[in-house]
């Protein structure tokens, strides 16, 4: 067999794009998340999100374009056993107990962890004979991640995982999904439109917007790559102080000026400089459609074989 | 042995983690998926079983008393102690006229139900509640699921509608296709569609049909009326189809007093009959000949036939032709899960 496995990127798109009746959802989309990255896919509603991580997951069909995981194709042998998806409305037979939606995950997965996916039930205190229909939504994506998590991925797929449960569980279930992640060197690809759900504990960006990537990168190296700036708005006609450099957006308040860029060279001394943070950039990319995309070099596709060579 | 049990031999690739007496892999999810309607499929046959055995016992009872009464249908006799003989007659009367005017149009309705009930679901009920999502995303394959749920289903309605093909085809030859039992003859609509092998490949194919709806309609309830109305059309079709199916046999009679139409053999098929005029056109039995001159010479008539005879071969035909649209229709839906969403 042609062996073209590669541990090293979990998950690499080129050229990946989606047509539906009503228009394409996903279009030209090229990058890479390395593995054992915790990635945060954020965008508006309707941005892509979905379709993106169904084409992962090989739910669905790409119109154009090809996806990998760790190098080969989603219908290669074994790859099935490989990546976890739990899907946004968490679907699960209403009328199977918890036990038996366990015993669905034993009997169809050959590599299934018993023990990592009971914890998890048991960490929400649900009995193994009540009915996933009698569940709480919150309840329901507990046992959906334990199915998840049970199989023992190498990449786990999450679209909008805690939508429905209460911070209290939201953040006890991060902690335990963080930490399997990290015991098992497990890639994490999550997507949600709740910033806070995801600042602090992803190390790696997917911005999606209108059906196209515009970040990709290490959320430190791209919050590294940009400042806020601010003075004094020097009006109409005069020298704009962000000249020379790249200006995601620039936003005018009374006299006051501020401008989120990418710096290219020394600032302007007339400028007020601070970090943005994670929010503040992704509220500006989202406000500027305009603004150009950025991908750091691990995100971009084929970075192993440019380092190879 | 039990379909159950039949299953668990089926389930014999999952590895060393096999423990005997418990079902694995897919074998269990579809046992647990379809253990109601297991049930349920082998409580119709067995109510149907112990209904014709009643029924039978009855026509046996009942055939005794009018032997011993001295009453024969085929002498004179019948006629001359007709009081006493007719009460006697209405006990085999009734039970295989109940199996005539009920249970065969409820089997032949068996296809149908199959295909509403059995195939339909099989898609739409994972399509929406979202898990096939939960399904597809497991270690198995898309394929391997569907050849174990499907073959399962398969399974199911392959035992179900041969034991109650067979049941039918006894009751039918010992009761009610008899001297004394119920006009009805094989080859009448609904008599034709339950008897021999038939019902059991309309019923696979009312199965795969079911599935094909639901694959691409992927909402049960409109996908259960279209399945019923299509099942409907194909019976249809295969009814105004099924006396070409076999090469028909042509005979001529001459005129006798009282008769003057064509009278076919006995549980014969008469498909189409007329007279022949003395110049020997012939001219179809459907009232255009009165007002025609030659109608008054006539002195013969022409039927074409099936005899019983062709009762088997019109079987097999028919039932070669549904499985090759199953057999299509399996290969597309094959095809098809690999790219739905």
């Amino acid at each position: 067999m042609n062996d073209t496995s590669d541990d090293r990127t979990a998950l690499e798109a080129v050229g990946l794009g989606k047509r539906y009746r009503r228009g394409w959802a996903l279009r030209d989309c090229t990058f890479r998340i390395p593995a054992g990255a915790v990635c945060g896919m954020v965008g508006p509603n309707g941005a892509g999100k979905s379709t993106l991580l169904g084409l992962a997951a090989q739910l669905l069909t790409p119109t154009e374009g090809t996806v990998t995981v760790f190098g080969r194709p989603l219908d290669a042998p074994g790859q099935r056993a490989r990546v976890a998806f739990v899907a946004q409305d968490k679907p699960l037979y209403q009328r199977f107990t918890v036990a038996e939606m366990l015993r669905l995950g034993r009997e169809l997965n050959p590599g299934w962890n018993q023990t990592a996916a009971q914890r998890i039930v048991d960490q929400g205190e649900l009995p193994g004979d009540a009915r996933l229909g009698s569940l709480s939504g919150g309840q329901r994506t507990r046992v959906a991640l334990a199915l998840a998590l049970g199989k023992q991925p190498d990449l786990l797929i999450l679209d909008e995982p805690m939508s429905d449960m209460d911070p209290l569980a939201r953040h006890q279930l991060m902690g335990t999904l963080m930490s399997e992640a990290a015991t098992n060197g497990t890639t994490l690809l999550m997507s949600s439109h709740i910033l806070a759900e995801l600042d602090g504990t992803i190390d790696h960006l997917l911005l999606v917007d209108a059906g196209r990537i515009r970040l990709a990168g290490e959320v430190d190296e791209i919050l590294a790559a940009h400042r806020l700036v601010s003075g004094a708005d020097p009006g109409e006609g005069a020298a704009d102080p962000t000249a020379g450099h790249t200006v995601v957006e620039t936003r005018r308040i009374g006299r006051q000026l501020t401008a989120l860029i990418r710096p290219e060279g020394e600032l302007s001394g007339a400028l007020e400089v601070s970090r943005p943070t994670l929010e503040e950039l992704l509220l500006s990319y989202l406000r500027s459609p305009q603004a150009p995309t950025l991908f750091t070099d691990s995100a971009r596709a084929g970075h192993d074989a440019a380092v190879a060579a | 042995m039990s379909v159950a049990s039949l299953i668990e031999q089926v389930a014999t690739d999952e590895g060393p983690k096999l423990r005997p007496g418990r079902l694995h892999g897919l074998a269990w999810l579809v046992w647990r998926q379809n253990r109601f309607l297991l049930w349920v499929v082998l409580a119709g046959v067995v109510a149907v079983g112990c209904w014709l055995w009643y029924e039978h016992s009855a026509v046996v009872a009942a055939t005794e008393r009018i032997h011993q009464a001295g009453c024969s249908y085929d002498s004179d006799t019948w006629a001359a102690s007709g009081q006493s003989c007719w009460p006697l007659l209405e006990d085999v009367v009734n039970p295989t006229g109940a199996f005539t005017g009920e249970l065969q149009p409820a089997l032949a309705a068996v296809p149908a139900l199959v295909g509403m009930f059995v195939g339909v679901p099989l898609f739409s009920q994972e399509f929406e509640r979202g898990t096939h999502r939960l399904l597809w995303s497991q270690s198995v394959s898309r394929t391997r699921w569907l050849a174990f749920r499907f073959g399962a289903a398969a399974a199911l309605v392959l035992v179900a509608s041969t034991a109650l093909a067979a049941l039918a085809s006894w009751f039918w030859h010992t009761d009610v296709h008899t001297e004394l039992g119920a006009f009805d003859p094989p080859f009448q609509g609904v008599t034709y569609l339950v008897l021999g092998i038939v019902p059991v490949a309309t019923a696979l194919f009312g199965l795969v049909l079911g599935v094909l709806v639901g694959l691409l309609v992927r909402r049960t309830l409109p996908a259960v009326g279209i399945t019923a109305a299509l099942m409907l059309a194909v019976e249809c079709g295969m009814y105004q189809l099924r006396p070409y199916l076999y090469p028909q046999v042509y005979g001529v009679q001459p005129i006798r007093p009282n008769f003057d139409t064509f009278m076919q053999p006995t549980d014969a098929w008469l498909v189409s009959n007329g007279m022949i005029l003395p110049n020997g056109t012939k001219v179809a039995n459907d009232g255009a000949c009165i007002n025609q001159r030659g109608c008054r010479q006539v002195s013969q008539v022409y039927g074409y036939y099936h005899p019983v005879s062709h009762f088997w071969p019109i079987q097999l035909i028919e039932s070669g032709i549904l499985l090759c649209l199953t057999a299509a229709v399996v290969a597309f839906v094959f095809h098809r899960v690999r790219r739905v969403a």
